[in-house]
Formats: structure tokens, sequence, C-alpha cells
């Protein structure tokens, strides 16, 4: 008994000894910055521009975004390649990888504990699903960053309360910033109008009053019922009446 | 009359010995170089590295190559269980070997095919890749070349010597070669 449990465990032993000589890792790139391209797929100003990119959030102080290209997985799950290469590029809480196996159309995003927090998971799906993916899977791979990195880095500002500018980046020229600004102030009058309709609206829709239509009645009321000279009187009193029922037929 | 009986039981005892002893000694002799000649093999050795980085390329080429095969296409299929056997790590030396010249083979023939296919001819990036893995699994590197020269120099010697037919006859395979061409 007793030596049938000893060649028990020894083989327990030797099958573990076994497995851990086991899988072959897959081979990964050295990091050269910010990105890393070793699929070679993005061109000289995309390079440049997230170099730029880099050097904004660095003064911000705030997430850091670094981009790895590689041909291939080597049988790896591309979130474990993700995850090791993080690991290996020793990143820290702040960084935010991208990943994108090109010859797989695969991508992966691993992100650091207070990266995590300030853009959670799921916000990082719907960016990437939103912008990313599209342009990736076509192998636009400069138009699917061009795109995803921008509406990112709109949520690292608005989550960490800093305002680091894309502005003269990934095709984005300051031209378009005066645009944008016009866009805004136009969006903005717009929402005021509606404000400002949806208080005279919204009080007529729920008590049969609105704000404007008060005032009327009031100022009607003062011709009807104010003294003045009889003729103009009658003849504004009788227009006033009729204006008065006009306003409140839609009752 | 007595003593010549026990002479020759004697003498064929004696030949009978000297035979096992030879026959001993050959497969010994014999599967300890092979043995050592497989030691190339062995997981911290280099050319167990060459051989993990050629079962990764083959697993790419799969990948490329599923995109434009039948998901049932047998070289396909052959392709991946090579690779997938090459990267798990716990394999005997001799099937090493053997997985990586269905490797070799399966690019061979994958370099010519691939290319006139329709979808690969279509596609700047799936040609690419296709020259640039099966390329990579043809050729021969110096540590594979030099291998290959010690497994074709014991191969020769094994067949070629009384010892080794011998220890052939009780047992002792030629080694597999290596295509790392």
């Amino acid at each position: 008994m007793t030596n049938r449990i000893i060649r028990l465990i020894l083989t327990a032993c030797l099958l573990t000894a076994l497995c851990l000589t086991g899988l072959a890792e897959p081979r990964y790139p050295a990091s050269s910055g910010e990105t890393t391209d070793a699929a070679g797929v993005l061109s000289h100003t995309m390079l440049e521009d997230l170099r730029t990119l880099d050097r904004r959030m660095d003064k911000e102080d705030t997430l850091r975004l670094k981009i790895a290209t590689v041909d291939f997985l080597d049988a790896s799950d591309v979130h474990s390649y993700a995850e090791t290469l993080f690991d290996r590029w020793d990143l820290d809480k702040n960084d935010i990888l991208l990943l994108m196996a090109v010859g797989e159309d695969l991508y992966a995003v691993e992100a650091g504990k207070d990266a995590d927090k300030l853009v959670p998971p799921a916000m990082m799906s719907k960016l990437l699903a939103a912008h990313f993916e599209q342009p990736f899977l076509q192998q636009e791979y400069d138009a699917a960053i061009a795109a995803f990195v921008p509406a990112l880095v709109t949520e690292i500002n608005k989550a960490d309360r800093v305002s680091v500018n894309t502005d003269g980046l990934f095709g984005r020229s300051g031209a378009n910033m005066f645009a944008d600004w016009a866009v805004k102030l136009q969006e903005g009058a717009q929402t005021l109008e509606t404000a400002a309709e949806s208080i005279f609206t919204r009080e007529d829709r729920s008590t049969g009053f609105s704000f404007i239509k008060v005032i009327l009645t009031v100022i009607l009321l003062m011709v009807i019922f104010g003294s003045g000279r009889k003729k103009r009187s009658l003849f504004l009193r009788i227009l006033s009446g009729i204006t008065l029922y006009k306003i409140w037929k839609r009752r | 009359m007595k003593n010549k009986l026990s002479t020759v039981a004697s003498i064929l005892l004696c030949i009978l010995l000297a035979a096992a002893a030879v026959c001993i000694g050959a497969v010994r002799g014999w599967s300890q170089e092979r043995s050592e000649v497989l030691s190339a093999l062995e997981a911290d050795g280099e050319m167990y590295t060459l051989l993990e980085n050629r079962a990764m390329d083959a697993a790419n080429l799969c990948v490329v190559a599923a995109r434009h095969l039948p998901e049932d296409d047998e070289q396909l299929l052959n392709l991946r269980a090579a690779s997938s056997l090459m990267l798990s790590g716990n394999i005997a030396p001799e099937q090493l070997l053997l997985a990586d010249q269905t490797i070799t083979d399966t690019a061979i023939r994958f370099a010519d095919e691939l290319p006139q296919l329709d979808s690969v001819q279509s596609s700047k990036r799936d040609r690419a890749y296709v020259s640039m893995l099966t390329g990579a699994l043809q050729k021969k590197t110096s540590l594979s070349y030099q291998y290959g020269l010690a497994v074709e120099d014991f191969n020769l010697r094994l067949r070629s010597e009384l010892t080794g037919r011998l220890a052939m006859l009780l047992g002792v395979a030629p080694l597999p070669g290596v295509n790392a061409e």
C-alpha cells in the first residue's frame, strides 16, 4: 500500500515536471517607446503624431497610451499575448496598451489599474467598436488609430479632468479647431433656444398655462378693463378680447 | 568421449558469451551515440529553440492559409497538427523531427499552391505573408545544417559498420533527418 502511494506520488511529480518543461513561448517584440511598429504598418506621420501625443500626455501627467503592432501571435491568444507584453514591457497602472496583430485581424487592449478606473473596460470596448474596429479590419491601420486615439483622449480628458490637445495630430488641422468652436457655439445656441422654448411649452402642457400666455393675458386684460377714450378703447377692447379668446382657445 | 563433449560445450558457451557481449556492446554503444546526437534537441538546446520558432511560424502560416483554404483541407490539418505537437513541449525527439519534416513538406507545397489561388492574389497582405512564412520554413540555418550533417554521419556509419548493422538488427533505428532548409 505504502509502495503504491509512493509510486503514485512519483508519477504525479514526473508528470508535473514534464508539463512545466511545457509550452513554447511566443516571440515578443522589444519596446521602442510609445509605439512599437514591429509589423511595419504605420506611416511615418502617424508615428510622429503618436510621439507628439505622448509628450502632451506626459505634460498633463495623465494616462499614457502605448501601441504595439505585430504580424502574428505565434499560436497565442490575443488577450494573453497583450497581458504578457504589458508585463514584459514593465508598463504600470497609468498605461494603456493597444495591441494590433495585423496578420490575424485581432486586437486587444490591456490597461493598468488606474487606467481601468478612468476608462473602464466597457467604455474602452465602446470606443474601439465605434472608431477602431472597422478601419482595422479593412487594413487601414493609420485611419483606425486616427479615429480611435482622439476619441480615447476625449474620454481621458473628461475622466481625469485634464486637457490633452490632439489638434494638429491625426489629420486634424488647426483650422478644424475654429470649425469645432463654431459648431459648439451653434449647438449651444440651439440648446438655449430649445430650453427657452421648452420652458414656455412645458408649462403649457402640464398646467394649461405658459409664461408668455400669462403675460399676454395680463396685458390684454389691462387693455379690456383699463380706462381710456371710448372709441379707441372699444375697438381695442374687442380686439383684445378676440386675441384672448384665440390664445386660450387651444385648451 | 565425455571430455570431447564437455570441451565442445565449453567452446560453444564461450562463443555464445562472446557473441552476447558483442551484441550488448553494439546496442549500448550505438544507442549512446544516438542519444548524443539527439541531445541537441533537448529543451534547453539551440536546436530545440530553432524548431520551436519553426513551429510558431507554421502556426502563423496556418492562420494565413485558413483564410483561403477550406477548413478540412488535408495539408492545412496536417500542418496544424504538426505545429501543435511541436509547441506542446512534451514530445520525444524523434516525433519532433517527424513533425518538423511535415512542416517543411507542407511549406514547400504551400509555396507553390497558395500564390495561385485567386483570393491570395487579390490580397497584397497575404501574398507577402505566404512568401515570408513559406520562405522561412524552407530556409536552412547553419545550426540545422550542422545537425543534419551529424545525423547523416551517424546513419551512414550505423549502416556501414558491422556492429552498426548488428545494432540495427537488435533494434537501434537510424535517425530521421532535419529538413530545416
